[in-house]
């Protein structure tokens, strides 16, 4: 009987252990907080100031795409590629980016390292946090909390990225995010928002999206600074809310191993914004 | 303001029908908490009255938030009947409820609440469905005409597992009780299914007619697939009273 007590613990223990990109301990506990990765990004904000891409023409499309768990990158390879073809004026990667695994974050320097034509923006998701991965992406990539903005003849357009990767956005992150709404909002044409988390649930789920609390949160400054877009990933699988002004979207994965990838392009004009997705392979 | 006259005319309006049938029942509860939502502390007040006649019980209820408010002194309030059934000499409750919650100048939440409870020995066990509802407030369709010129006003979520489940120390008739469990909603929030909260309780029946009841809840931001971390946590304690047989 005690025999059969010590197999039962130890079998899903051996059992998870067959999974090579399961943190069984990073399911209950992260090394860094929302609010200390959130410490990290300010500092290295501080001495990296917000980028301004230069728009020449007064529309343009920005590409959005998630979930590319690198390992492999056949399908990012494609979207980096379209980012280049379509002369985007960014591209922002939504989390779980890689499989946190310090080889990972190596492939994926060294793919980035050889991207020179595309202004491209990550932040991180659950995986990218897995086995100890914020040390790595802080030290090759620097804030997951920042924003960029796109300045075009008739007006600029505010991108926030925001670090959701270990499942709230924490009180630092929020305070912030209001206080850089409130700072822009009189001057902004558009406003984007993309995390790793997603804020609506189709039916019962299995996966997180981001507290209760912070999605009404968001939601009253949704309405507040009429936001445009909320993107995240996360599901794997696209849907599609809009209440008022916003548009929230959760993305399809971009990863070699599953099906029905693809990416999305959001196509910023003066007056509106409108978006398409591409399937990979298009 | 409304909500807190009609609970406080319906708490003395019950007290004053009551009858051998009958029993009225005023539940009243401080919280007092802290998250990542709200890093300052927050104290909310509960009070629910609600009147017991035959198999049903009928109540309302609403939240005040006396320190730290997210819009206005009224947090929530809500309007619920329950019924019990016998299956096989087993009591299972049915419970219904709307709720409606003005977070925010510009956003509503309603959630339509339906759940079965059952107890038995040393168990108490909720499992049922919460449909949510978000939208647009009155005021900021009114004052952004052009914010709804999608024409979308509301994002509902039809389909939200919500469960509690408890394990007391002693049988639930003792008259004093110490128990532990995890749920996904508490009286007037529900989180989505997977961001559970563990629970421990205290209990005491301090008379006929009074019982004392003081819990502390954990919360983590999320589960299992996510490097998940802590999110909040809250105290809330207060009194049940009794009226009636």
């Amino acid at each position: 009987m005690q025999n059969r007590k010590i197999i039962f613990f130890l079998l899903p223990l051996f059992l998870t252990s067959c999974f090579y990109d399961l943190d069984e301990v990073g399911a209950f506990h992260s090394k860094y907080n929302a609010n200390e990765r959130f410490e990290m990004s300010e500092k290295w904000n501080s001495t990296h100031p917000f980028q301004v891409i230069i728009s020449s023409d007064t529309s343009y499309s920005v590409l959005f795409c998630s979930d590319t768990h690198i390992g492999t990158y056949k399908e990012f390879g494609i979207v980096l590629s379209a980012a280049k073809n379509k002369k985007a004026a960014a591209l922002v990667v939504a989390g779980d980016i890689s499989r946190g695994h310090v080889e990972s974050y190596d492939t994926l320097e060294s793919l980035m390292s050889r991207v020179d034509s595309v202004n491209w923006f990550f932040t991180p998701g659950n995986h990218d946090l897995y086995f100890g991965g914020w040390d790595e992406y802080y030290k090759r990539f620097g804030a997951s909390s920042y924003y960029f903005i796109v300045s075009t003849p008739n007006g600029n357009d505010l991108f926030i990225i925001l670090d959701s990767g270990s499942g709230t956005l924490g009180s630092l992150q929020l305070n912030w995010l209001s206080d850089v709404l409130e700072s822009f909002s009189a001057s902004i044409r558009h406003i984007t928002i993309a995390t790793h988390l997603n804020f609506f649930k189709n039916g019962f789920s299995l996966t997180n999206g981001l507290p209760m609390e912070e999605i009404s949160f968001i939601l009253d400054l949704c309405v507040k600074y009429k936001i445009d877009y909320i993107i995240g990933g996360h599901d794997h699988r696209r849907n599609e809310s809009v209440i008022g002004n916003t548009n929230f979207i959760i993305l399809d994965q971009c990863h070699d191993n599953e099906k029905n990838s693809s990416y999305l392009e959001v196509k910023y004009e003066s007056e509106s914004c409108s978006h398409v997705y591409h399937s990979i392979p298009e | 303001m409304k909500t807190i006259f009609a609970s406080l005319f319906l708490s003395v309006f019950m007290i004053y029908c009551n009858n051998t049938k009958s029993q009225t029942q005023i539940e009243s509860s401080f919280i007092f908490g802290q998250n990542q939502a709200k890093s300052k502390d927050y104290l909310n007040f509960d009070i629910c009255p609600s009147y017991q006649f035959d198999k049903w019980n009928f109540g309302i209820g609403t939240e005040l938030a006396l320190i730290k408010p997210d819009n206005s002194i009224i947090n929530a309030s809500k309007i619920d009947v329950e019924r019990e059934i016998a299956i096989k000499n087993h009591n299972i409750k049915i419970y219904g409820g709307f709720y409606h919650k003005p977070f925010s100048k510009y956003m509503r939440e309603l959630d339509f609440v339906i759940k079965l409870s059952t107890e038995t020995g040393h168990f108490k066990g909720t499992i049922g469905n919460n449909s949510r509802i978000w939208r647009l407030s009155n005021e900021a369709m009114s004052q952004w005409a052009l914010a709804d010129s999608s024409n979308v006003k509301s994002k509902k979520e039809w389909r939200n597992l919500i469960y509690n489940f408890a394990f007391y120390l002693k049988d639930l008739d003792n008259k004093w009780n110490i128990g532990v469990g995890i749920t996904n909603y508490d009286s007037f929030f529900f989180n989505h299914e997977t961001e559970p909260m563990l629970f421990s309780n205290y209990e005491n029946k301090l008379s006929e007619i009074l019982s004392l009841h003081v819990g502390l809840w954990f919360q983590q931001a999320g589960f299992a697939n996510l490097q998940a971390q802590y999110y909040g946590f809250y105290i809330k304690g207060g009194l049940i009273c009794k009226i009636g047989k």
